[in-house]
This record gives structure tokens, C-alpha cells and sequence, in this order.
């Protein structure tokens, strides 16, 4: 009887943490914001164990657990050989740009699913662990707040080497294999244990910061699972779920206690757990562009080859001719590349002038449902514009807005323009700009609007930032109206520091803030999109008249490469490769045309090279 | 015989004390605007005429700085008498007697009212210039001899379309969550504000327009307010046109102002790129700028940002009142007084070349009381 109950009890400890697993992938709390990345910068170098199978085995998500009813796609049955996901991604939530009115019902249902404010979000959310080192698959991007509910399963896909990562992949549905998955396709598998992947592979929402926590958790997860797996109780499990989210919640308070300061207490176990080098890589998109995309996109990947940075690129061009099922130039290959790979780096584009297919960006920030762009503006030092400290970054809500596009004549001579904002978009966008000070270690988040005048809606813009700004007491919040903004921000831009705002100040402002530093030729930028995808692009156009003749300026895009590294959580290497092209320009004895000197790309690219 | 008579009797009518009325002076200096005592005089009466001017002081910083103007123009002696009336930011409209004054005077001069972020209360601001169609905000930019910024050779008229486009005011909540605002855009008001930016650029002597816009975004009310332009432009072949999108108008703005001459821009986009032009050539706390309609004019600090200061600067009364003594100096210009605007513009503007009495804005730490005295001083120099 001993053996038995020894195994036995091994056994439920074994399915406990399993349990846990599952636990977190079926709860995809509704709006599941940022794996809550607190990652110390540097972290120590350890070892990693080799993790057994992943846990995709999850049973499939009970009802509840995804996005509410409302959303359609729900109604997708995990097909036996098709493991998808009740709720792909990108669909769940609708598309705000051109405010299909008519969806309110999924989305703008009172008080958005997402926020309903019982769920503690950020009480679910991971405290990742610090480095994917062992970068994970893409499915893992550490990512921005994911609005959606599958997301949540993505992140917590651990990280893992190659082979998991085949497995991860072989599901023919090629956005991110979430767990769910692959769980709807074989339960069974999910007694298949796995005790270390728990606590050190998954973005952990549990941090296990008191053993009693863990204990009882455990427990809880443990007859959860048993329950699942043999009753299937629904409201049974419904209970514990929220038992568990309250346990999650009390546990939460002490993740967000932890800055970016290196390996506070509540994470050292983790960190030296993931630390080790990476042997395998992250595949990235890479979209050259015209003009002279080819040029700089080549000055990026030597500068990474030099620099040692873990990323294959995955180059897709611009065709040239109209993709039915896409509309556009852009082949759906390389948008399922890039849904796939989560990480992207854009060269510029020229929009073909013509007819019958939309404009290349439009496509991009459809598809791939980019809602956040993020500019960093700091003054490069050693290119000398009138403004020589600012250093700040501005954070824009893509979708909708005043571009929305919706505008019709009234009568002639009249014509009106909507605005829209909504609950939804204005939350994600406010939701990322915390999310990238807090992983940043920016102190200050000032919300721009003009709701003096607009009250309704940048009144509701800025409600739902306090909303955001409530979950994160430690940065300071505060808004400003834009004309006082934009005042200050030519007399003194040290003022700002995180800068969010809805469409068109934040288009305006995002400008003004490239001007201030030197134009759009060395500015940075970074489009987050639902699913944690990230694409990093420069903004400038493809220069058509010094294309070919080894002319360009590559900063844009190896500071946007720099941005989306950083998002990928390599820090070190972005930092290196920042401060390699810092000093370049700043000896200024390498300088392309355009920022007053000589040189070619190939000798900037290899000056940088030779300051790594 | 009939010659002498009109000074006696002025004797024997006048007021002079009864000591001295047995002589009388001879003119023997210059008789100079405000201080000769030649001031226009109701025959009948004998009474000074003087324009009366409507002002409202308004919240914060607003009575500090209207009562500096008040003083300078007491010190000019400008024939302008001042109808005080207290409106505050909070109030629900403007009060009758408020507008009953302006539409009978025709020129305010105005502090800024506070609008509440976010209430529900429209700003008054807002419902003034619509209520009396003032559709013009003129803002004029420019570098202060003297005054150091960033940038040099800036001298920017915004002229911005102030009753129409996304400041309409209509909004309205579709479902809950999802907020809708119209931004109206017509052919008529866009027309006027070409035509009264060209007329402006054609009577001020400068020599190119340029309109902001983001048609590429925002193609049928962009594109209708280019339109207009372009048609006006027609009628004034001597003045350039082109037209720049708004993000990068802010771009050249920071980088390269002195592109730029006069602008005409649409309403919220004016509002941003006038406080962008303030803010480049010096703040706007000493910028000039007026709402002009076709009839009637209120004047009151050009940008709208800092129009009504934080409650510390109110406390120490260290608002500048610069912006608001070269708006009013604009105001005497309405009022067709252009001597007094003159003397008082270059007062103020040799006060700032100057540097001693400067307020905090501006880089010193003067109180606005010091600044005025200053003028006062400067004007009586002059």
C-alpha cells in the first residue's frame, strides 16, 4: 500500500503542477495584459535544464475560460487534426479601425469582457522570467498586453529548444500553436508530467513568493485538475478558478514591488534557471522595401551577424501583383510569416500608385492588427539639433481614432469626418504604454488629449488611462492638453517621458518628437500588435534617388532593430548594438549624407561593426 | 474781435480755478497723442470721447494681466475706456449683459477662461467665438530682438478657422464604450478663412500662404478645405500657395520655421501648430493674437496654452502680461488708433530687448507688476 500511495501521491503532485498549467492556459484571463515582464536586464548566468514535452496537452478550454460568448469565432470546434483554438488571435477582438459599427456586440458589450474588473489582469499576469535566453518560440513573445484571450496560452508556452519547438510548430495551424491547441487534440496526454517546465519555463503567473502560496495552490490546482479531468464539473471548477484567480491576485501585489533592477528577490530563483545562452533561434521577418530597403536591411543583418544576435531572418518581398487574398502587394505568405514569427523588421515601402488594392501599411496595421506604435526619441549625441536632451517615448494608438477613414458629404459643401474611440483600443494602447514604462524603467506616463473641448471622447480616452493608470501605482500618471504639450515640448522636452495618445495627436506628436532629434531618418519605431506580434520599421520613405548607390542612412532601421530587440528582451545585445551606433555617429567621422558627412552605408555598417 | 472771443469764453466756461483764470496759456509744444490734451472732445459736452471697449478679465492669470493693460493704457492715455465684466470658466453660458455689451461695443479684450477638463461643460471660450462667428484666430509668431530662443527669423501668422471642424461639438456615445465625434467641415467657412488669410498676407505685405491639412488621411474634409484654399488662391497670383500635411509641418517647424509665413489651417490643427509656432519663437506668453469676425473682434493672448497660468504663478503674480499688451496693442490697431498701437509696441518690445524685468517664462524673475511699470516707464520715454 505504501508504494501505491507514495505513487499516488506522487502522481497528484505531479498532475497538480500540471494542473497548474492547465489552469493558466484555461484561463486566459480575459484581457491578459503584458506578461508582466519585470525582467532584471542582466541576468546571471545559469543553466537550464532540459525541459521535458511541453504541456500543450491542456484539456480543452471550458467555455468560460476563453473570451466571452459574444466573440463568433468561438464557435470554431477544435477539429481532431486541426488542434485550433476556439478563439484565433487576431479575430476576437474586431478590428476597431473602421468601426464596423454593427460589431459592438462582441466587443463593446458594456464594459468590455476584458475589464470587467473582477479578473485582477495584472494578477494573472506573468512576471516572465526574465530572459528567454533559450529564446522561446515565437509563440512566447514576451508580449504586450494581449487583449485577446489566446495570448495568454502563447506566453506561457515555455520556452524551450528545439525539440519542443518542432512540436510547438507541427500543428498545421501556423499562428502561434497555443496550448489549448493542442490539448483539445490529446487529453490524455496531459498527465504527462512535468515538474521543473512549471516554475521555470512558463511565464509564470504564479510567483511562487511564499511556499504557503505554492502549497495551497497547488492543492487547489491538484483537485481542479482531478476534477476536470474526471468530472468535468463546470461550476465546480468555475469556483476554483476564481479561487485561484484570487490567490493569483494576492500573490500579484508583490510582482509589481519589483522594478527592472536586477534580480530582485522574488525572481533569483527564476532568473539563474534561464540564463544560459541561447542555442537555438528566433526567426524574424524581414521585409527589405524598395528603394533603399535592400541596402540597409543588409547593413542590419551584418551589423546582428556581428554582434552575435540570435535572430534568423526570414526575407519576404513585396510582390508585383495584387494578392486576392490579401488585397495588396503583400503576399499572405508574409503575413502568416510574420504572424508566425511574432517579430518583424519593415524597410520602407512605396505604395504602388493604383487602384484595386489597399496601401501597403493599411494591409500591414489591418492584418496583423498593430495597435500600438512606439517611437523613442532621444537626441543622438554627436548629431547636433537645436534640442540636445530629449529623451522620451511616444506611444500611439493606431486604429482608430480621427483615422478612421469614415467621412461622406453631407450636402454640398458639407462634409463630415467621425473621430471614433473606443473603450477597447483605448484601454490596449493605454495597457501597453504602462506596460512598456514599467519594463523600460520610465518613471512618468502623460496622457495627451483635448478633452476640454472633445469631452466624450478624449474624456474617454482618458478614463480608461486612469483605469490603466490605477493598476500601476508606482509610474507617475498624468495628462496634459495638447496644446500645452506641444508648447512644452519645444520650449523644454526633458518634461516628458512616456507620452500616449490617440491617433492623430499622437501622428502629429510622434513627428514633432522625430523633428526634435533629427528627423524621421534616425528615428526608431515599433508596431505592437495583437498576438504580442511586434514589427519594427522605419518610417522614412525608400528614397528612391539614392537607391543602389550605397548612400543610405541605416540608422532608422538599425535603431527600429535595436527597439525590437528590446522587446524580444535581448537587452544586452540591443544595448550594445545602440551604443556601438551611438559612438559611430557621435565621432562623426562616419556619417552618411544626409546627417552631413561622406560616407558610404557599407563603411557606417562597418565602423559600427568595429565599435561592437 | 470775433477771434479772441472763443478763448474767453472758454475762459469763462472752463473749469480752471477761479485763481487762475485770468491768463491763459500759449501752445508752445508739440501736441502728441494722449499727452497734449488734445484729446477728441465731445463739443456739447466737453466731455473726452473714449472707445469703449468691453473686457473681461476672466479666470486666473486673466484679471493680473487685464489689469496690467488697464494701467498701461491709463498711462497712454489712450482714448479707450473699459467695460469690466466678470465672467468666470464655470459658468454655464456667458451672461446677457456680457454679450449685450460686446455686440454693442464691438472689440473685447479678454483673459482666459478655465474650461473644466472632461465635464460637461462646453467651454465658454469656444461658445463665444461661435456665438458672435468670429472665424478667425489670428496668431501672430515672431522672435523678440533681445529675447534668445532656439530658433532665429521667425515670423509666423497662423490663421486658423475657429468655429468649425473637429471643435463642432457634436459627440455622442453610439453603444456604451464607443464614443463618436463629427468633425463637420464646410465649403463656406473654409472659403472665408482663405480668403481672409490671403486678404491679411496681401495687406501686411507677405508673400506666401500655406495651408495644413492631412487630406491624405482625411480626404473629403481635408481635401474640401483645399480646395477652398486653392480656389482663393487663384485670386491672388501675386502671393504663393502651397499646402504642407500637418506632421510634417511640425517637423519644419522644430527644424526650419522660417519657411513659413502665414498659415491657414483648419481648427484643431491650427490650435497645434500655433502653440508650436508660439513655443518656438519665445512661449506664449508673449505672443499677440485676436478672434476677428466680420463684426465684431475679441482680443486675448494668441496661443491658447498657459492662457490662464497655474494657481502658484496667480499667487505670486508673476503672470507675463506681454502677450495680452501686444494683443491689445492689435486691439487699438482695430480700433483704427495705429499711433497708440505703435508707441505701445515698442515699449513692450524694448522692455524685453532690455532684459531687466522679465518673467519667468521669458527666463527672469520679474512679477508682472514690475513688467508693467517697466512699460509704463518705457512709454513715457518715448
Amino acid at each position: 500500500m505504501a508504494p501505491f500511495k507514495l505513487f499516488l501521491l506522487s502522481f497528484l503532485f505531479v498532475v497538480s503542477l500540471s494542473g497548474t498549467y492547465k489552469a493558466i492556459a484555461d484561463n486566459p484571463p480575459t484581457l491578459r495584459p503584458p506578461p508582466q515582464r519585470i525582467p532584471p536586464r542582466r541576468t546571471p548566468p545559469g543553466s537550464m535544464p532540459t525541459p521535458p514535452s511541453p504541456p500543450q496537452h491542456v484539456t480543452p478550454s471550458p467555455p468560460y475560460s476563453v473570451t466571452p460568448t459574444p466573440s463568433p469565432p468561438q464557435d470554431v470546434m477544435p477539429s481532431p487534426d486541426h488542434p485550433v483554438t476556439p478563439s484565433p488571435p487576431e479575430d476576437v477582438t474586431p478590428s476597431p479601425p473602421h468601426l464596423v459599427i454593427p460589431s459592438p456586440p462582441q466587443d463593446v458589450a458594456p464594459s468590455p469582457p476584458h475589464y470587467v474588473t473582477t479578473s485582477p489582469p495584472h494578477g494573472e499576469v506573468t512576471p516572465l522570467p526574465p530572459q528567454y535566453v533559450t529564446p522561446p518560440p515565437k509563440d512566447v513573445m514576451p508580449a504586450p498586453p494581449n487583449h485577446t484571450t489566446p495570448s495568454p496560452p502563447q506566453d506561457i508556452t515555455p520556452s524551450l529548444p528545439s525539440p519542443s519547438k518542432d512540436i510547438t510548430r507541427s500543428p498545421p495551424h501556423h499562428s502561434t500553436p497555443s496550448p489549448p491547441k493542442d490539448a483539445t487534440s490529446s487529453p490524455p496526454q496531459s498527465i504527462t508530467p512535468s515538474p521543473p517546465q512549471f516554475s521555470i519555463f512558463h511565464p509564470n503567473p504564479f510567483p511562487q513568493s511564499s511556499n504557503n502560496n505554492f502549497f495551497l495552490f497547488n492543492l487547489i490546482t491538484c483537485f481542479d485538475h482531478l476534477r476536470s479531468f474526471f468530472s468535468g464539473q463546470l461550476t465546480v471548477v468555475m469556483a476554483l478558478q476564481i479561487a485561484k484567480r484570487l490567490l493569483r491576485s494576492r500573490a500579484t501585489n508583490e510582482i509589481f514591488t519589483a522594478t527592472r533592477s536586477p534580480s530582485v528577490g522574488l525572481f533569483t530563483t527564476f532568473d539563474r534557471n534561464y540564463s544560459s545562452t541561447s542555442s537555438n533561434l528566433i526567426t524574424a521577418t524581414l521585409f527589405p522595401g524598395d528603394g533603399i530597403g535592400p541596402e540597409i536591411a543588409e547593413s542590419v543583418k551584418q551589423v546582428f551577424n556581428a554582434a552575435e544576435v540570435p535572430i534568423e531572418w526570414e526575407e519576404h518581398f513585396v510582390g508585383t501583383e495584387v494578392d486576392p487574398r490579401t488585397q495588396s502587394f503583400l503576399t499572405w505568405e508574409s503575413l502568416e510569416s510574420v504572424r508566425r514569427n511574432k517579430v518583424g523588421l519593415k524597410g520602407p515601402m512605396a505604395t504602388p500608385i493604383g487602384k484595386g488594392h489597399r496601401s501597403l501599411n493599411l494591409t500591414l496595421r489591418k492584418e496583423l492588427n498593430l495597435y500600438a506604435n512606439v517611437r523613442p526619441c532621444y537626441s543622438l549625441p554627436g548629431y547636433k539639433t537645436r534640442y540636445d536632451d530629449v529623451n522620451l517615448v511616444t506611444i500611439r494608438e493606431n486604429t482608430e481614432g480621427e483615422y478612421s477613414g469614415l467621412e461622406h458629404q453631407v450636402v454640398r459643401g458639407v462634409v463630415e469626418s467621425l473621430k471614433i474611440i473606443t473603450r477597447q483600443a483605448s484601454l490596449r494602447v493605454a495597457e501597453y504604454a504602462f506596460y512598456y514604462a514599467k519594463t523600460h524603467g520610465r518613471d512618468r506616463v502623460s496622457a495627451v488629449h483635448k478633452a476640454n473641448i472633445m469631452q466624450k471622447t478624449d474624456g474617454l480616452f482618458l478614463k480608461c488611462c486612469r483605469e490603466v493608470a490605477e493598476k500601476y501605482p508606482e509610474i507617475k500618471y498624468e495628462e496634459v492638453v495638447i496644446d500645452n504639450c506641444c508648447m512644452m515640448l519645444v520650449k523644454n522636452p526633458t518634461l516628458f517621458d512616456v507620452l500616449v495618445m490617440p491617433n492623430l495627436y499622437g501622428d502629429i506628436i510622434s513627428d514633432l518628437c522625430a523633428g526634435l532629434i533629427g528627423g524621421l531618418g534616425l528615428t526608431p519605431s515599433l508596431n505592437i500588435g495583437e498576438g504580442g506580434i511586434a514589427l519594427a520599421e522605419a518610417v522614412h520613405g525608400s528614397a528612391p534617388d539614392i537607391a543602389g548607390k550605397n548612400l543610405a542612412n541605416p540608422t532608422a532601421l538599425l535603431l527600429s532593430a535595436v527597439s525590437m530587440l528590446h522587446h524580444l528582451d535581448l537587452n544586452e545585445q540591443a544595448d550594445k548594438i545602440q551604443d556601438a551606433i551611438l559612438k559611430t555617429i557621435a565621432e562623426g567621422k562616419y556619417r552618411t549624407g544626409d546627417l552631413g558627412g561622406t560616407s558610404t552605408t557599407t563603411e557606417f555598417t562597418k565602423a559600427i561593426i568595429d565599435h561592437l | 474781435m470775433a477771434q479772441p472771443t472763443l478763448p474767453i469764453l472758454k475762459k469763462l466756461i472752463s473749469t480752471n480755478p477761479q485763481h487762475l483764470r485770468s491768463c491763459f496759456r500759449s501752445i508752445t509744444y508739440m501736441p502728441r497723442p494722449g499727452y497734449s490734451g488734445a484729446k477728441p472732445v465731445n463739443p456739447i459736452t466737453g466731455a473726452g470721447i473714449r472707445t469703449p471697449v468691453t473686457l473681461i478679465p476672466g479666470d486666473g492669470i486673466g484679471p493680473l494681466v487685464t489689469n496690467a493693460v488697464e494701467q498701461v493704457m491709463e498711462a497712454m492715455q489712450a482714448p479707450v475706456s473699459f467695460e469690466k465684466f466678470d465672467v468666470h470658466g464655470n459658468m454655464n453660458k456667458i451672461p446677457d449683459e456680457v454679450m449685450d455689451s460686446i455686440k454693442r461695443n464691438k472689440v473685447c479684450l479678454k483673459g482666459g477662461l478655465i474650461t473644466p477638463v472632461g465635464g460637461g461643460v462646453n467651454s465658454l471660450n469656444v461658445m463665444l467665438r461661435k456665438d458672435l462667428d468670429l472665424f478667425v484666430s489670428l496668431v501672430n509668431c515672431f522672435n523678440f530682438p533681445g529675447l534668445p530662443t532656439r530658433h532665429e527669423n521667425v515670423n509666423i501668422v497662423v490663421i486658423r478657422e475657429n468655429t468649425e471642424g473637429e471643435y463642432a461639438g457634436l459627440e455622442h456615445e453610439v453603444v456604451p464604450g464607443v464614443v463618436e465625434s463629427l468633425k463637420v467641415i464646410t465649403k463656406f467657412c473654409s472659403e472665408r478663412i482663405a480668403k481672409y488669410a490671403f486678404e491679411y498676407a496681401h495687406l501686411n505685405n507677405r508673400k506666401t500662404v500655406t495651408a495644413v491639412h492631412k487630406a491624405n488621411i482625411m480626404k473629403l474634409a481635408d481635401g474640401l478645405f483645399l480646395e477652398s484654399c486653392r480656389e482663393i488662391a487663384k485670386s491672388y497670383p501675386k502671393i504663393k500657395y502651397n499646402e504642407i500635411i500637418v506632421d510634417n509641418c511640425c517637423m519644419q517647424l522644430v527644424s526650419k520655421p522660417e519657411q513659413f509665413d502665414v498659415m491657414v489651417t483648419p481648427n484643431l490643427y491650427g490650435n497645434l501648430v500655433a502653440n508650436t509656432a508660439a513655443g518656438i519663437a519665445g512661449g506664449t506668453g508673449v505672443m499677440p493674437g485676436g478672434n476677428v469676425g466680420v463684426e465684431y473682434a475679441i482680443f486675448e493672448q494668441g496661443a491658447s496654452a498657459g492662457n490662464v497660468g497655474k494657481p502658484k504663478m496667480v499667487e505670486k503674480k508673476k503672470a507675463n502680461p506681454v502677450a495680452l499688451l501686444l494683443s491689445s496693442a492689435m486691439m487699438l490697431r482695430h480700433l483704427e488708433l495705429p499711433d497708440f498701437a505703435d508707441r505701445l509696441e515698442t515699449a513692450v518690445k524694448h522692455v524685453i530687448y532690455e532684459g531687466k524685468y522679465r518673467t519667468k517664462d521669458l527666463g527672469g524673475t520679474s512679477t508682472t507688476q514690475e513688467v508693467t511699470d517697466a512699460v509704463i516707464s518705457a512709454l513715457k520715454m518715448t
